[in-house]
């Protein structure tokens, strides 16, 4: 079943089909709120609130947009607000990017916990907007028309906060001891 | 290669373990709240039918502006085909029974927007009967006022002298 008739079923109300929806891109809308949050438990969260989200507004839905886009649209706004809301900082682990540095084959899997201390590490001294677009640009290579698309920033804020971004994570890489 | 674009390049390929993720579905599925109930009427359905409706309403304007007022035809029961004529439009009269000359000369002031000048003081007080259709001119009704009283009536200059 295409896409389309997928959420046409879904703008019905069919529960099943909205299954095979969340199916399909939970992994995704994971990743990204991992990547932003750096936590698994909260990035979970964030899936189950996008996911109800996209359900109750799914008869909007817009045919001729990509469904992921959506999604994600809900998720980064969804995401923007827990960073606006968390402000804690966790200790992190000693030298968590070393691994990063010296290691020479990088299809070795992550652990999620390795992988969160090591974004958390880089982003930590981020602003929430900062955050939103390093992560989106680098972590996630989306493109800037789809970025300002999810955020609802211009494309030279996005090339901003991203150059502010770099050189705050150099700083950064620099006070950790990596450059 | 610097060591972010190398931590960054490193980070961008792996992809975080959704641990738990056919429970997790299953927890959004249990959550999902009813969906509002679908409108009856989309927008542009709503905006059809008041488009129909205006454009409806501007014919039945046009048709009833330009039809022929002396005759209207009307379906009577069965095939039957009756025309009947239009009602003329009633008349319209000034009517003055046993008036003074100051009060006919007042009205007829206002209606064609003429200041009465009385230049005998005496013709004020004169009583008159007479009826006059509203669509005559104001020098049709001031020679009917003449023939049927010794008063005279002229227009001149916005001003309606009495005499």
């Amino acid at each position: 079943m295409d896409e389309k008739t997928l959420i046409r079923r879904c703008q019905d109300g069919d529960r099943e089909a909205f299954r095979t929806v969340v199916e399909s891109h939970r992994q995704a809308v994971f990743s990204l709120a991992f990547r932003m949050l750096c936590d698994e438990s909260a990035a979970k969260d964030i899936v189950q609130e996008t996911f109800i989200r996209a359900w109750q507004g799914i008869r909007r839905f817009d045919l001729s947009r990509p469904l992921r886009t959506w999604l994600y649209t809900i998720a980064v706004r969804l995401c923007q607000d827990a960073l606006e809301k968390c402000s804690r900082t966790e200790p992190l682990p000693d030298k968590p990017l070393q691994n990063l540095i010296s290691d020479q084959s990088p299809d070795r899997r992550m652990e999620n916990r390795e992988m969160a201390a090591a974004i958390r590490s880089l982003t930590q001294r981020l602003s929430p907007k900062q955050r939103v677009v390093f992560t989106l640009t680098c972590l996630e290579s989306l493109e800037t028309k789809e970025i300002a698309t999810l955020t609802g920033l211009t494309a030279d804020q996005i090339k901003s906060n991203l150059w502010q971004a770099r050189n705050t994570i150099k700083e950064q890489l620099k006070r950790l001891g990596y450059e | 290669m610097n060591n972010l674009d190398q931590i960054i390049s490193h980070l961008q390929v792996q992809q975080p373990v959704l641990n738990g993720a056919d429970e997790l579905t299953d927890r959004i599925m249990q959550s999902l709240p009813e969906q509002p109930a679908k409108p009856k009427l989309r927008r542009w359905a709503i905006a059809a039918s008041i488009a129909v409706i205006f454009c409806l309403g501007v014919a039945a304007a046009t048709i009833y502006h330009f039809a022929p007022k002396e005759a209207a035809t009307e379906e009577a029961q069965g095939s039957e085909v009756v025309t009947t004529e239009a009602p003329a439009p009633k008349p319209e009269f000034f009517v003055f029974d046993n008036v003074e000359m100051e009060q006919v000369a007042a009205t007829l002031g206002k209606h064609f927007r003429l200041t009465p000048v009385f230049e005998n003081e005496a013709a004020k007080h004169k009583r008159l009967y007479f009826r006059a259709e509203k669509s005559r001119t104001i020098q049709e009704i001031a020679e009917l006022i003449s023939n049927i009283s010794d008063i005279t009536v002229t227009v001149r200059d916005g001003k309606l002298i009495i005499k």
